[in-house]
């Protein structure tokens, strides 16, 4: 079992080496390009021997192919810290005419060594007409260019077709020893055809007559639209050529700077003969559709329905062909019936769908009418036609419900009916203007606007101020006490200046004396039956009060003294001037203290 | 606190004052003229006299304003002129400034239903779709007041954060609020950026080729028909590189397309 899987794996990767066109012999690896090869072209063949240095081994003559050493390349390689010293002998194999050529198997000797060379088929095509598809076409006429550095070639599938059928373009843009930039998509002559646009382009590289060209190629598809023998092309295409400025390249900063010159290429064009579409045989429904095609159909509801509601037709078109030109397929009318325009999607290259809306009058309907899709097979040269239906369906009656005729199409690849008039069938215009504004004037744009924004962070700071106060004097009973010092002061002063009036001194003295000794003890937050002058004075001097006020309010608080309780006739002056050295003392230590 | 409170409605009244001599206000004078000019093209309408009519909203226009219902019966009025792509590009204006206006909805579906452009709404992708419809029930206008009544919130809130002590909800309310906020931030931001930054227009011509370059002899690539919508990536010589909704570009004429 372990014996099968090895020879398995062995036969695996013998194939693989194979089919990339490389054969390896101890220390001789031999390398095709290509076993393909057009009369005109050739394959680039290497032998890398691992050591070796001397000229190149020759090669057996083979009749009708031609192999001549083109270069010899050293070849240094490392292995386990040694260094291997080779060489690459390089071989153009030109076919002299068409068939398929064997190379070996052969021994041969050089430097003394003895290798073979493994057999290898190569396979020479005499004309592209042979050959189906347009890369290959393209290798001959790059084989005519492969002199040229920068060239374009214009390939088609086909040289025959009928009208409307689909056929593959492809140009195909070769360019070496070039750099080439800003390269546009090609802009192609195609007068009696209609081409789709070009794909994203594809970049490879193709060995030519032994040079490595870069390729890019565009690919379309196009069809004819009118019979005949037709050209199709030239292609051209627009791009900048880079090379070195030699001007920027003097300067010490701009050694790589580069200059694009705009150039293009242009291809050759090509003959294409247009059949039309036969008339003979033509079914019934046929609208120009090429192609192999398949359809699917779908009806909803399938069994019962009510006179005057929609049934949903759904055919979905498939397969390879012209989708671009691809009909709805023909539906058999009945009098009994409202048909709809289709709705229609597709994606241009795989896929057509048509989704019908047909309406039953009445109950007089039976059966939904037979669908019939008919195209031209060009490949069999022959129309098909496939039918659907008709199928049967039970219709109710329609009730109160009225059956619509249809107002607008949604027919979107057709113009409208010219006798319908546009407009029909809008809301009536407004009476109102309604808000005018400037144009292009946004609120976010209002410089106005943004200042409103401002109130809600200033209503905020307010509110987080007075909160932040009313919890002080909720909480801090000293702050409470000095914030209502003055406001009491103010009142209990009024009430000394009734009592002044009243001309009764003693009450007049006891008043004053309060006020102030409760002013202080509020401002201090002292008990007020404790407060005296010596306390204020103290509690001043430890505020940093003015030595010159604190002298004042000593003196007001003796003279309070002196009045109140030794036996004295009161003075309204006096009391005056008492009242208002108190005033200015609370207005003095209303912002000191 | 008597006196914070005074200063407050002091402010909030001088803010309101400037807030109203802002770029939106206009003499009465002005919107009386424009209202009578509004007016006279209606009554030109009426009498299915829709050039004059069309002239007269066309004043209004160049006076520098603007409203959905200008635009709307400007639309209508191309409509009655076989103008297709002039009345959807007066319609996709209206609807711009007015996305819930029923009678703007009906008229451009049917205004769009007369092209003969596929519709390729379906060929976008469908988050980009999703996206256009959310972003299209929204005006710049209305999501910047949705940002205010938010802020306002946001503020509203935490003075109640202050006031209160225990305020555990009013906290995830905030939070609530900034996460909406950040989100119609965002929305206001696509949608300011859709409106001033991105080109949309419309198709005026019947049929226009869009070509791979900017040059008359160059390759059509695809056609667009009258009231095709585009976006327009750049423009260069009298040649606008143009998107169209499944995203193939092309170059057409710039006098081929209005912006909506």
């Amino acid at each position: 079992m372990r014996g099968k899987k090895i020879c398995f794996c062995m036969a695996v990767t013998a194939m693989l080496l194979l089919s990339r066109n490389v054969s390896a012999n101890g220390d001789l690896e031999i390398i095709l390009d290509n076993k393909e090869v057009v009369l005109g072209s050739s394959i680039r063949m290497d032998l890398v021997f691992a050591e070796a240095s001397g000229p190149a081994p020759g090669m057996p003559d083979i009749k009708g192919l031609k192999i001549t050493h083109l270069r010899s390349t050293d070849i240094i390689t490392r292995s386990e810290s040694k260094t291997i010293y080779g060489k690459r002998y390089t071989y153009l194999i030109i076919p002299e005419r068409p068939g398929i050529f064997t190379i070996g198997p052969f021994d041969f000797t050089h430097e003394n060594k003895s290798y073979t060379f493994q057999k290898t088929q190569i396979q020479a095509i005499s004309s592209f007409s042979d050959i189906g598809n347009p890369k290959q076409e393209s290798s001959k006429e790059a084989a005519f260019k492969a002199e040229d550095n920068v060239f374009l070639t214009l390939n088609v599938s086909a040289d025959r077709v009928f009208v409307n059928e689909i056929f593959q373009v492809e140009a195909l843009l070769y360019f070496k020893d070039a750099q080439l930039a800003d390269i546009k998509y090609p802009y192609l002559k195609h007068e009696g055809f209609f081409i789709q646009e070009f794909k994203a382009p594809r970049k490879s590289r193709q060995n030519i007559k032994g040079f490595m060209y870069h390729t890019i190629a565009f690919n379309s598809s196009a069809f004819a639209i009118a019979a005949g023998e037709q050209r199709f092309g030239p292609a051209r295409i627009s791009y900048n050529m880079q090379i070195s400025d030699p001007l920027a390249s003097s300067d010490l900063f701009s050694k790589n700077a580069k200059k694009n010159i705009p150039l293009s290429s242009e291809s050759t064009d090509k003959a294409i003969t247009v059949i039309p579409i036969p008339e003979k045989g033509r079914p019934e429904g046929f609208k120009g559709a090429v192609g192999n095609f398949k359809m699917d159909f779908d009806i909803k509801p399938r069994d019962v329905v009510k006179a005057g509601e929609s049934i949903v037709l759904t055919m979905r078109i498939t397969g390879k062909g012209n989708f671009t030109m691809l009909s709805a397929p023909y539906i058999a009318r009945n009098e009994g019936i409202i048909y709809y325009q289709p709705d229609i999607s597709e994606d241009s290259d795989s896929y057509k769908t048509f989704r019908q809306i047909i309406i039953p009058k009445s109950d007089a309907v039976n059966e939904i009418p037979c669908v019939l899709f008919s195209y031209f097979d060009p490949e069999e040269e022959k129309f098909v036609s496939i039918k659907k239906g008709p199928f049967p369906i039970r219709v109710l009656g329609a009730g109160n419900k009225v059956v619509p005729e249809p107002q607008s199409f949604s027919e979107k690849t057709a113009d409208p009916p010219a006798d319908e008039p546009l407009g029909e069938g809008i809301i009536y215009i407004k009476e109102s203007p309604g808000r005018l504004k400037k144009q292009g004037a946004y609120l976010y744009k209002s410089a106005g606007y943004l200042r409103l924004h401002i109130i809600p962070v200033f209503l905020y700071f307010a509110v987080l101020i007075g909160c932040t106060k009313y919890r002080r004097l909720k909480e801090d009973i000293g702050y409470r006490r000095r914030k209502k010092a003055y406001p009491q002061a103010k009142r209990d002063l009024a009430r000394s200046n009734k009592a002044l009036n009243r001309q009764n001194g003693e009450k007049f003295y006891s008043y004053l004396f309060v006020c102030m000794q409760e002013y202080f003890a509020n401002k201090f937050n002292l008990p007020q039956a404790g407060v005296t002058a010596d306390i204020i004075e103290k509690n001043m001097k430890k505020a940093g009060s003015s030595p010159h006020i604190i002298g004042q309010v000593r003196k007001f608080f003796d003279d309070c003294y002196i009045a109140r309780f030794t036996p004295y006739k009161y003075k309204e002056p006096e009391m005056r001037d008492m009242l208002s050295r108190a005033r200015s003392i609370v207005e003095s230590c209303r912002r000191i203290i | 606190m008597r006196a914070i409170s005074g200063l407050s409605i002091l402010l909030l009244f001088l803010l309101a004052q400037m807030a109203f001599t802002g770029s939106h206000a206009f003499s009465n004078d002005t919107d009386n003229e424009m209202h009578v000019l509004f007016d006279e093209a209606s009554s030109l309408y009426f009498n299915s006299d829709f050039n004059s009519a069309l002239e007269a909203y066309l004043d209004i226009l160049q006076s520098g304003y603007e409203s959905p219902a200008l635009y709307y019966n400007m639309g209508n009025t191309y409509l009655k002129l076989g103008l297709l792509g002039n009345a959807i590009l007066s319609y996709e204006r209206a609807l711009k400034n007015s996305p819930y206006d029923a009678d703007i909805k009906a008229n451009l579906l049917y205004a769009n239903s007369l092209t003969k452009q596929p519709s390729m709404d379906s060929a976008a992708f469908w988050l980009n779709r999703k996206i256009d419809y959310i972003m299209g029930l929204f005006t710049i206008d209305g999501l910047t007041i949705m940002l205010s009544v938010l802020y306002a919130l946001f503020f509203i809130c935490l003075c109640f954060l202050v006031l209160s002590r225990n305020a555990k909800a009013m906290r995830n309310t905030a939070s609530a609020i900034v996460v909406i906020f950040v989100i119609v931030t965002t929305f206001l931001a696509l949608k300011i950026y859709g409106v001033e930054y991105i080109d949309r227009g419309i198709i005026l011509e019947n049929a226009v080729d869009s070509r791979y370059e900017p040059l008359d002899e160059a390759s059509v690539h695809f056609k667009l028909y009258e009231g095709s919508k585009i976006v327009v990536l750049k423009s260069k010589g009298g040649w606008s590189q143009i998107k169209r909704q499944d995203n193939k570009i092309g170059w057409i004429k710039s006098d081929a397309y209005g912006i909506i």
